[in-house]
């Protein structure tokens, strides 16, 4: 018996939640940008975006109703170009901020490391699908590693840490869901905020360890004696870090305070941060009303329609814009992840659940860095920064989610 | 149908990673939204007042300073727009060619070598290189480099000089009045500056934002001096000219009208010349009409004659007796260059008889003599518009001794200023009206005038004080057609706890047309050196003064 349910559950297969906040959320960038560049003396940089966006519905379209082996088959291609581009870019590329991430092509610009993100999402989430293939055994994690890998030493040579820290996420997450075992990963994770803490004070340190044992405990049920192990181990590392990083030079223990402590820094970077704050805390409940944020109009905030873009609503429409930008960003992921486990295709499966990671990483660090809480780091905001390429990954990403949503409902 | 079912199922251990996933999710918002939270309501006044702080610049809007010009117009001082600059010497030492082209900046400049080295070393971010430039290289305009900071300040300049500079005074560097009229009258010339809210942006351009408040400036009030520049120029002139003849230490000229008090001249020497500032001093800076306290010995004796006169203590008749020259009175013995064995008030008057007004002054009861002098401006500031005036004293103790009496009779024990001299000499010209100076035009007085003698007492001095012109000590300043009243004084400076036999004070009052005077003029030369005598320094300076005003359009301010 076979029934085709697409009209009659139309509004399902489109998932409204999902495409509301994310319809919200391209609002919100196309304002903000339009803010940001009002006092400019050109609007450029605002219609390259409204073009990013039309272009970005129109692959969104044609993903959601490609099929999953076309999907599957432009995988390794895209890979390989990929990696010829971040190679080209570390030799033709545009240097910007000391890292050089762009390359030109008349007035537009390609940033190759954002296609990267797509290129391991798929290619790691094809790998996988291969019947067989587990990341249990040290061949199937060994060859698993390599797909990351490469693009990560273009990366890093770039050099762009930040970018090469979200691609490690993408390892980790990849992990996770394919059943890895639970304490390594947690342990991994923790290991850095555990050592981020321990440079910040003592206190903070023992809550973070508390909470981490937390965590272990919580996942290993009654295993007592496995939680002990795993938390002697990880917090000894992160004492032996600290203490190589004690023998470290002084001005290389200055740049990872610098990093931990953006405040006390005399950099740049420092005073994006602070700038950022002004602008985000001086917008106070309601916020300083449409284009009328001093901070944004004055020009205050630096890479302001891309890195810091979420301070421009958040100064012109106060807390409610800022949670109202943090309600949609937490409706699109959750469907996301939700979608990510309901898929039976192992390929598409792992490619939402990675999108999910990546959204989340990008949301939490992009926020995180505007209002101060995490250290500064380029990563774009999700559907609001500019930027053409991760808005075309997002756009690509985004209509895999849909293309697996409206199998759910097709029935053979 | 079973298959499709179980495929929506999800196995335990992903549901319980997503249990996990979503915990953590909880977490983190949880975070940000505290965060969030505080910085948006709790703390958001902290940080709307920084971000304030930061892109909202108050200007000043400068009060353009009040111009000074004489009784006719003439424009004496007035501000322009200067050029000044200042650089950064961390930014123009990092590199060479910044470096390079200051060297080739303060070589226009025509700077010396020393501020070169000075910006090599120095730590501080703003050092001026050169300030309240008019008249500059224009290439200067466009020239940058690195650290080079440029300004447009507002800069007094003094339209003539050294002639009316102690008078006027100067402004500094931020147009502050510190010396002479600037000074004085600051409070009037300089306005009020007013002020506006800018908004600036990241890169320091400042946009207007009529949110904002703003407060336009009050400009300072234009004065105008009673003085008249030409007389001034050539008062200063003959001044210049006498203090170098008798290589005198310094001296000062007060012209003015007796019946209005008016000030129609007030030259100095030393002065200054406001347009080059390096080499000020508190002499040059010094007006000794009213920063100078001397004995005015002869020229008192009128004073004093007056007041017996008009309290009926002595007469036209009465006869003195002369001592033949020499008194001696207790161990003080007094001398007269003209003896007499007797001589009338007239003989006194017109030979300067210290023995005589040493009687007559004695004769004066205290108390009248206190009263009336300070009646006539002694011991008191005339309250001219001029910083640093003196009040001088008539007696430091709590009255007068007979001593002390006899010897302010002929000048002496008696501190004055050149001003309330003259001012005093205007009760005499005036029949015994006292008007106050005045160096304000177009002040409005409170207490105009003060009657001090009768018209009979007065009128007897003028023919007295002709007499001292034509037949007595000031036979030297005798113009032909013109009748000229006036007495001379030749004072002892009191130095080092005794008077000094060469340090002398020559001062003459005059004032004509001595029936009817409209001019009246103080000179005083301190310690001249070629002569110590009055008649012959200052006495032929105030003919020269005469003669040269009565040939020329001057005239009116003697003539009707």
């Amino acid at each position: 018996m076979k029934t085709n349910i697409r009209t009659k559950n139309l509004t399902k297969i489109l998932d409204l939640k999902l495409l509301g906040s994310v319809l919200f959320l391209i609002l919100v960038g196309i304002y903000s940008i339009y803010s940001s560049l009002l006092n400019s003396e050109t609007l450029i940089q605002f219609q390259k975006h409204l073009g990013y966006v039309i272009l970005g519905i129109i692959i969104t379209i044609v993903v959601t109703f490609s099929s999953e082996n076309w999907i599957r088959s432009i995988t390794f291609p895209l890979y390989i170009v990929t990696v010829i581009l971040l190679i080209a870019v570390l030799i033709f590329g545009v240097k910007i901020n000391g890292t050089v991430g762009w390359l030109k092509f008349g007035g537009y610009s390609l940033q190759p490391v954002e296609l990267a993100k797509l290129a391991v999402i798929l290619t790691s989430s094809a790998f996988l699908s291969i019947p067989g293939v587990s990341v249990k055994n040290i061949r199937g994690l060994g060859f698993l590693f390599i797909i990351f890998l490469i693009p990560i030493i273009f990366i890093v040579l770039q050099p762009d840490f930040g970018s090469a820290i979200i691609i490690l996420t993408l390892f980790w997450s990849i992990l996770y869901w394919s059943d890895f075992n639970l304490n390594f990963l947690v342990g991994i994770l923790a290991l850095p905020f555990l050592l981020l803490f321990y440079l910040k004070g003592l206190v903070e340190f023992i809550v973070v360890v508390a909470i981490f044992s937390g965590i272990i405990f919580y996942i290993n049920k009654n295993k007592i004696l496995t939680s002990l192990i795993t938390i002697v181990i990880v917090v000894g590392l992160a004492f032996a870090i600290k203490d190589t990083i004690n023998h470290l030079h002084e001005h290389q223990q200055a740049r990872i305070k610098a990093f931990v402590n953006p405040e006390f820094a005399p950099l740049k970077q420092s005073y994006n941060v602070i700038q950022s704050i002004l602008a985000v805390g001086s917008g106070g409940i309601i916020g300083k009303g449409p284009f009328s944020g001093t901070q944004t109009q004055l020009k205050y905030v630096y890479a302001q329609p891309s890195d810091f873009v979420f301070s421009i609503p958040a100064e012109e429409f106060g807390f409610v814009g800022s949670i109202s930008i943090l309600i949609a960003f937490t409706i699109f992921i959750t469907r996301v992840i939700k979608i990510g486990t309901e898929t039976n295709s192992p390929f598409l499966k792992h490619i939402i659940l990675s999108y999910g990671t990546l959204l989340f990483v990008h949301f939490v660090q992009n926020i995180g860095m505007a209002i101060g809480l995490l250290p500064v780091m380029g990563i774009p905001l999700p559907f609001v920064s500019s930027g053409g390429s991760f808005f075309l990954v997002n756009s690509f990403l985004l209509g895999v989610v849909l293309n697996a949503n409206r199998r759910k409902f097709q029935v053979y | 149908m079973g298959t499709n079912d179980s495929n929506r199922v999800i196995d335990e251990r992903s549901l319980n990673r997503l249990k996990l996933v979503l915990f953590a999710f909880l977490l983190l918002f949880c975070v940000v939204v505290a965060r969030l939270a505080y910085i948006q309501i709790f703390n958001s006044a902290k940080y709307k007042k920084l971000a304030e702080l930061q892109h909202i610049r108050k200007v000043e809007l400068k009060a353009k300073r009040g111009e000074i010009y004489d009784r006719n117009g003439v424009l004496l001082a007035s501000t322009l727009n200067s050029r000044s600059f200042a650089i950064d010497p961390l930014i123009v030492r990092k590199n060479n060619e910044s470096l390079e082209r200051f060297l080739s900046f303060t070589k226009i400049l025509g700077l010396e070598k020393q501020i070169f080295s000075e910006v090599l070393s120095s730590n501080k971010r703003f050092l001026w290189v050169k300030r309240g430039l008019i008249d500059y290289p224009r290439e200067l305009d466009t020239f940058s480099f690195p650290g080079l900071i440029s300004l447009t300040q507002p800069k007094r300049f003094y339209l003539y000089g050294n002639s009316v500079s102690n008078l006027i005074g100067l402004t500094n560097l931020d147009n502050v009045g510190v010396a002479g009229i600037e000074y004085s009258l600051d409070s009037i010339l300089k306005g009020i500056d007013g002020f506006s809210y800018f908004l600036k942006d990241a890169l320091g351009r400042l946009v207007p934002d009529i949110e904002l408040p703003s407060v336009p400036p009050i400009d300072g009030r234009s004065i105008r001096l009673t003085i008249d520049i030409n007389l001034q120029r050539l008062v200063s002139y003959f001044l210049t000219k006498g203090v170098q003849e008798t290589a005198a230490k310094g001296g000062c000229i007060i012209a003015l009208n007796p019946k209005t008090g008016e000030i129609l001249a007030l030259a100095n020497f030393p002065n200054f010349d406001p347009a080059n500032t390096s080499q000020l001093s508190n002499e040059t800076l010094n007006n000794y009409a009213v920063n100078f306290a001397f004995e005015p010995g002869s020229t008192l004796k009128p004073l004093i004659a007056a007041i017996g006169l008009e309290r009926n203590i002595i007469s036209e008749a009465q006869l003195f007796d002369g001592y033949n020259g020499k008194f001696t009175f207790g161990d003080v013995v007094i001398v007269d260059e003209h003896p007499f064995s007797k001589l009338t008030l007239k003989d006194a008057l017109v030979f300067s008889s210290n023995i005589a007004f040493a009687q007559i002054a004695g004769l004066i009861p205290t108390e009248i003599l206190e009263q009336s002098l300070k009646k006539l401006g002694f011991g008191s500031k005339t309250g001219i518009h001029l910083p640093g005036e003196l009040k001088g004293y008539i007696t430091r103790e709590d009255s007068l001794t007979l001593v002390q009496r006899m010897f302010i009779g002929y000048g002496y024990g008696i501190y004055t200023t050149p001003l309330q001299v003259a001012m005093a000499y205007c009760a005499i010209a005036n029949s015994g009206l006292l008007p106050k100076a005045k160096i304000l035009l177009d002040e409005v007085e409170t207490s105009l005038i003060d009657t001090i003698f009768k018209k009979e007492t007065t009128d007897i001095l003028k023919n007295y004080l002709i007499d001292v012109v034509n037949i007595g000590t000031a036979t030297g300043t005798k113009v032909e057609g013109i009748s000229i009243a006036g007495k001379t004084g030749t004072s002892q400076k009191f130095e080092q706890g005794k008077y000094s036999k060469t340090l002398y004070t020559n001062t003459f009052v005059g004032f004509l047309p001595a029936e009817n005077p409209k001019f009246l003029m103080l000179i005083l030369l301190d310690e001249p050196k070629s002569s110590i005598y009055a008649s012959s320094t200052v006495v032929p300076l105030f003919r020269s003064i005469v003669l040269a005003m009565t040939n020329s359009k001057l005239s009116s301010y003697i003539y009707d």
